[in-house]
């Protein structure tokens, strides 16, 4: 009944990403939006709303319960939850993986009619969505993290906060190369040569391993 | 030792240096009904909470049900046993009523179908309706749903009947007593309303800024425990504050009005001796107690 609790707690953020995705492809017929500039806008707005997603569907399972009724950052439903049988790890963990399930799907469904549109092949196309997935984690991962300190908005502003750094620091060659970001953009694989994502992956995967590990300890020493 | 569900020693616990509890020693015992008392700030949520490990302790030990609360995994064994009611009600404010008793039937396996279906009907919960909806009253209704439909051996409830009526109040007091009549059930129970204590406790713990200050039977409390009144002649003689076996004492002109434990008649015996012009002996209420012990400092 965790992961239904998870999706009871994400599932109009979903409805919300989903919308979010429609209106990008809205752009054209409402603007007028060529489909030369379409393809353009695509490559860096998808990248955006993907790490977007990211950083609201991830939740620490505690902080992350509601934002309605909140007082001093965390709503009072918490105490309940850490009544319950289970332990602190578990909580996170499903709260985690239930997000993490989420995100994917999301980024899979979004993917699907973009890869059309760009025109891309199944082998890169496949790539594509994998190195987003995997990039997303890292986003996901440092929003996770937020909710284990802070309340619901605290933890968008921290994390969005963060990617703004991670992009920034985009710019700084050569530790740009393991910039997690780097594997959002369409670009950086239709320009593959060779293989540039996976200095971003391994980026990826280290920010995702440090900042969940940094909140299951932080979750399982929290007082409240 | 197996005979308690509560035990703690020299629990300690402070907030940014400020000390909450000061060392407590508590001792519930299995199929007991313990009232906790004290003031708001006493210590009361603070040490329900480190009995369910929300918050960990600075010094001392919990042993809940006879074993050392000292891990995470200890804990949940623990709580799996335990009911809780939590101060402010609060629910999932996106489940229904009928989601919210489903989704805590699936952690306790021991789950009392009988006890669920028997409190939705004397509280009236529709199942149907969203948490956000209920009343004060209905989510306090919903979370001793909860609590006593988990076939717990030890419930936790942190002032249980606050925001219902006089009638659910009494409602719910009948099964906190039934249940524990019925099922050996201990339950341990903070409150302000010390009327409620008295009619369903057989056990009273005082706690006044972070110390124990009462704890014992509500039967031997209300048998160890006298209010002597004593009427001098002229002003009260100050040595009245130093009789043995008083704890507190409070002198208004010609009169002194001590609260007394212990052998009462020896306290009687070195009151005379200050010469008094009237002794009457009263026995206390636990109201009295109460306010002696928190306002008598």
């Amino acid at each position: 009944m965790l992961w239904w609790k998870a999706w009871m707690e994400t599932r109009w953020r979903m409805v919300f990403l989903m919308a979010c995705f429609a209106l990008l492809w809205a752009e054209g017929p409402l603007f007028g939006v060529g489909m030369a500039k379409l393809r353009e806008a695509f490559a860096l707005q998808y990248g955006l709303v993907w790490g977007f997603a990211a950083t609201m569907l991830a939740g620490a399972g505690l902080n992350s319960q509601t934002i309605w009724g909140t007082s001093g950052s965390y709503h009072g439903s918490m105490l309940f939850t850490l009544s319950l049988p289970v332990a602190r790890r578990r909580l996170f963990a499903v709260r985690a993986a239930a997000g993490a399930a989420e995100t994917w799907v999301l980024i899979v469904a979004s993917a699907i009619p973009l890869v059309r549109f760009l025109g891309l092949s199944w082998s890169m196309a496949t790539l594509y969505v994998a190195g987003v997935t995997v990039c997303a984690m890292s986003a996901y991962a440092i929003s996770a993290l937020f909710a284990c300190v802070t309340g619901e908005m605290w933890q968008l502003y921290g994390s969005w906060g963060a990617l703004g750094a991670l992009a920034l620091s985009l710019r700084y060659a050569p530790a740009a190369r393991f910039n997690p970001l780097r594997g959002f953009f369409v670009s950086a694989y239709a320009a593959a040569a060779p293989l540039p994502w996976r200095d971003a992956w391994i980026g990826s995967a280290l920010v995702a391993a440090v900042c969940c590990g940094a909140a299951v300890r932080i979750l399982e020493r929290k007082e409240y | 030792m197996n005979d308690l569900v509560i035990q703690t020693r020299g629990l300690r616990k402070s907030y940014d240096g400020s000390p909450a509890l000061g060392g407590i020693d508590l001792a519930v015992p299995r199929g007991s009904i313990c009232g906790f008392l004290g003031r708001n700030g006493a210590g009361k949520t603070t040490t329900i909470k480190l009995l369910l490990k929300i918050l960990r302790p600075d010094a001392g030990e919990i042993c809940l049900f006879g074993n050392l609360i000292d891990s995470e995994s200890a804990s949940v064994a623990a709580r799996r046993r335990i009911g809780f009611v939590t101060e402010d009600k609060q629910l999932y404010p996106y489940m229904t009523v009928g989601q919210t008793i489903r989704f805590t039937r699936s952690f306790f396996p021991g789950w009392r179908a009988d006890l669920e279906a028997r409190y939705l009907e004397i509280f009236r919960l529709p199942a149907d309706k969203p948490v956000p909806k209920l009343s004060k009253g209905m989510r306090t209704q919903l979370m001793l749903l909860l609590a006593l439909a988990r076939g717990a051996e030890l419930l936790i409830l942190d002032e249980p009947t606050d925001g219902l009526d006089p009638a659910v109040t009494e409602e719910v007091l009948e099964a906190l007593a039934g249940l524990t009549a019925a099922e050996g059930t201990s339950i341990f129970f903070s409150s302000h309303h010390l009327a409620e204590v008295e009619q369903i406790a057989d056990r009273v713990c005082l706690i006044d800024r972070g110390q124990i200050v009462i704890d014992g039977a509500l039967d031997d409390l209300k048998t160890e425990y006298r209010r002597i009144l004593l009427v001098f002649a002229g002003d009260a003689p100050e040595s009245v504050a130093a009789l043995t076996g008083v704890d507190h004492v409070r002198t208004r002109g010609r009169t002194a009005s001590l609260l007394a434990h212990g052998d009462i008649d020896a306290t009687l015996d070195r009151a005379r001796l200050l010469r008094p012009e009237s002794v009457e002996v009263h026995p206390v209420t636990l109201k009295e107690l109460f306010l002696e012990h928190v306002k008598g400092e």
